[in-house]
């Protein structure tokens, strides 16, 4: 499915976060957007995912507009979406209307061991492997990741790549913000986000280059 | 509406899951309400109980007329005998025991006492107080004080009553007959005063006794401040939650009435263990008590929601919540009967949830269900709750 944004725009009160962004995301690619804390990754991806209004713009999903094309839109948001006193089978029954869609992906994110577990009692990497399975139980064809590796473990990190890259591979896109380098492996294309906007970027951007471009970002 | 049931019933295991640890608080709550009653009851009452002004009567006049005229008038009236212990020793023992400081007064009645006020000579009786003059002494010269005056009083209507029937009946016998049954009504009546009033118990706490009441009142208070233990289940969910469970399909009054359901389930288990027990003890009808529980529940929780949904969710709430919950049940007469309260606090009271909730648990503690009552408790349930859902859009559309 091919998402387009055109000229989003989104402000919180008096302060303006997104000034105009526009860009197009086609089916099997995976786009990356690198900027500095505080830019507005996360705030683009809620207005990409629905949950957030955008003031102004327009999206659209092969073509077709309104509430309906955010169903087959999934986020993973940076927080964990999830219920601390419940387990994880609980917490995934309320997103999941069928049980036996959730299956398979327990197994592709390695949620089976710790199935039956309180959340509260699960790790970092865990909890945000849980957050993935929420976020797939609309059976998404985008997918929007805001930081899907911040604060894990190398093991973690690597599986969260592993299932992306699968999911990219079934002809799926997908959304990332990141501040890591290894991250970028997965996109096609990169974005610096700075003062509201879109900025392209070579997708080989890496180290030192990566970081100058980063500080530019700062110089607001 | 599959998944709205689904999450409710997934509340309720919340609910159930945090029971453990809400008990836990409940018992430190109990702990520290307890502690307070403990010491402001200590500060108010002290350790001992009031003594009595012990008084003695030593009878000069040995009559049987005098002593019977006496004893009525220290045995029958109820606030002398509250105050007072009266003892009948001879003048020696009496003066011995003035002197040791054991009596508070002695009341020496002269020879010819009775007939004296009859003839209205008025004898005078002598009052020697202890040395060391204490509150007893004080307070028995105020009652001999008053005595005195009720005694001048009903004299002067006694002298009244015979100027009258002389003026009317010159015949010396019917006269006679007249005077005697004059002095039989001074002294069975006029003496022992009370028996011309009809005794009849007036209570601030109305058709309850002070223990009801205090249960009663104490009930409201506790439903209110187990809000804070209930912190543990009330926690705000995160915002991230909140925001995916709107964008998959659950509106802000689903996911608020998913909570209640879950916060009525706590509260129907702490009204179950302090009701029933209550019930079987003053043996109430269950149906009234049932009843009125379910609105109290439904009033307290959507209390609670509305308050967590104003405050920040943390150390704010629980201040929010005891300022409300004391607050509320002051102005409600929930601690302090409302006829003793200022004027004021009965205008309030009638726009308040929490007098309801009194008014219709004290109705229940006498097997009645009072729908008037109930509705109160129903409407308030209504407006909490609506304004609990109303600032939580409001929170919604600000972020």
């Amino acid at each position: 499915m091919r998402l387009q944004a055109e000229h989003i725009q989104k402000s919180y009160g008096k302060h303006r976060i997104l000034t105009d962004v526009s860009f197009t995301l086609s089916p099997g690619e995976c786009v990356g957007i690198v900027g500095v804390n505080g830019c507005g990754k996360s705030t683009l991806l809620s207005v990409l995912s629905g949950i957030a209004k955008a003031d102004g713009g327009s999206i659209t999903l092969d073509e077709k507009s309104g509430r309906s094309i955010f169903r087959k839109i999934g986020l993973v948001p940076q927080d964990n979406p999830l219920i601390p006193d419940l387990s994880v089978r609980d917490n995934l029954k309320l997103w999941y209307s069928d049980p036996e869609a959730a299956r398979s992906y327990l197994k592709l994110l390695g949620i089976t061991p710790f199935y039956q577990q309180q959340i509260r009692k699960l790790s970092g990497g865990q909890k945000k492997r849980v957050s993935i399975a929420i976020a797939m139980a609309s059976d998404p064809a985008i997918l929007l990741l805001d930081e899907p590796g911040a604060a894990l473990d190398l093991p973690c990190k690597y599986q969260i790549r592993a299932f992306l890259k699968q999911y990219l591979a079934n002809g799926n896109s997908a959304v990332l913000t990141t501040h890591e380098e290894a991250d970028l492996d997965l996109c096609s294309r990169l974005y610096l986000l700075k003062d509201g906007r879109l900025l392209p970027q070579p997708v080989t951007l890496r180290g030192t280059e990566l970081l100058r471009t980063l500080q530019n970002g700062l110089k607001r | 509406m599959k998944r709205f049931f689904i999450l409710c019933q997934l509340e309720l295991k919340r609910a159930l899951r945090c029971l453990p640890r809400i008990l836990l608080g409940t018992a430190v709550l109990l702990a520290a309400i307890g502690s307070v009653v403990f010491c402001g009851q200590h500060l108010l009452y002290g350790e001992q109980e009031l003594n009595k002004a012990k008084i003695a009567f030593v009878l000069e006049d040995d009559s049987f007329f005098t002593a019977m005229a006496i004893r009525l008038a220290t045995t029958q009236s109820a606030s002398t005998r509250s105050a007072c212990e009266f003892v009948f020793p001879d003048a020696e023992e009496a003066a011995r025991e003035l002197e040791n400081n054991e009596l508070a007064a002695v009341a020496t009645i002269p020879k010819g006492f009775i007939n004296s006020i009859s003839s209205g000579e008025n004898l005078p009786i002598r009052i020697d107080f202890a040395n060391e003059v204490g509150y007893e002494a004080l307070i028995f010269e105020e009652i001999a004080n008053a005595a005195m005056q009720i005694l001048g009083s009903t004299q002067a209507g006694n002298y009244a009553a015979r100027d009258f029937y002389r003026l009317c009946d010159r015949d010396g016998k019917p006269l006679q007959a007249a005077y005697d049954r004059l002095e039989s009504a001074y002294i069975s009546l006029v003496l022992s005063r009370e028996s011309v009033f009809r005794a009849q118990t007036v209570g601030a706490t109305g058709s309850l006794n002070v223990l009801q009441f205090f249960l009663a009142g104490g009930c409201i208070l506790f439903l209110l401040l187990w809000g804070i233990p209930c912190i543990r289940y009330l926690t705000r969910d995160s915002k991230c939650l909140l925001a995916q469970l709107r964008q998959s399909g659950f509106p802000v009054i689903s996911t608020i009435t998913a909570k209640f359901t879950g916060l009525g389930f706590l509260y129907l288990i702490l009204l179950l263990c302090i009701l029933l027990p209550a019930g079987i003890l003053w043996h109430i009808p269950v149906l009234p008590l049932i009843l009125t529980a379910l609105c109290l529940l439904l009033t307290a929780c959507s209390l609670l929601l509305f308050l967590y949904e104003i405050s920040d969710g943390g150390i704010g709430t629980v201040f929010l919540i005891l300022c409300s919950a004391f607050g509320l049940c002051l102005l409600s007469g929930c601690i302090c009967p409302l006829p003793l309260l200022p004027g004021f606090c009965s205008v309030i009271a009638r726009f308040l949830p929490t007098t309801y909730m009194m008014n219709g648990l004290t109705s229940a503690f006498l097997g009645v269900f009072s729908i008037y009552n109930a509705a109160g408790m129903l409407l308030g349930t209504a407006v909490f709750f609506s304004l609990a859902v109303l600032i939580r859009i409001l929170r919604t559309k600000q972020k």
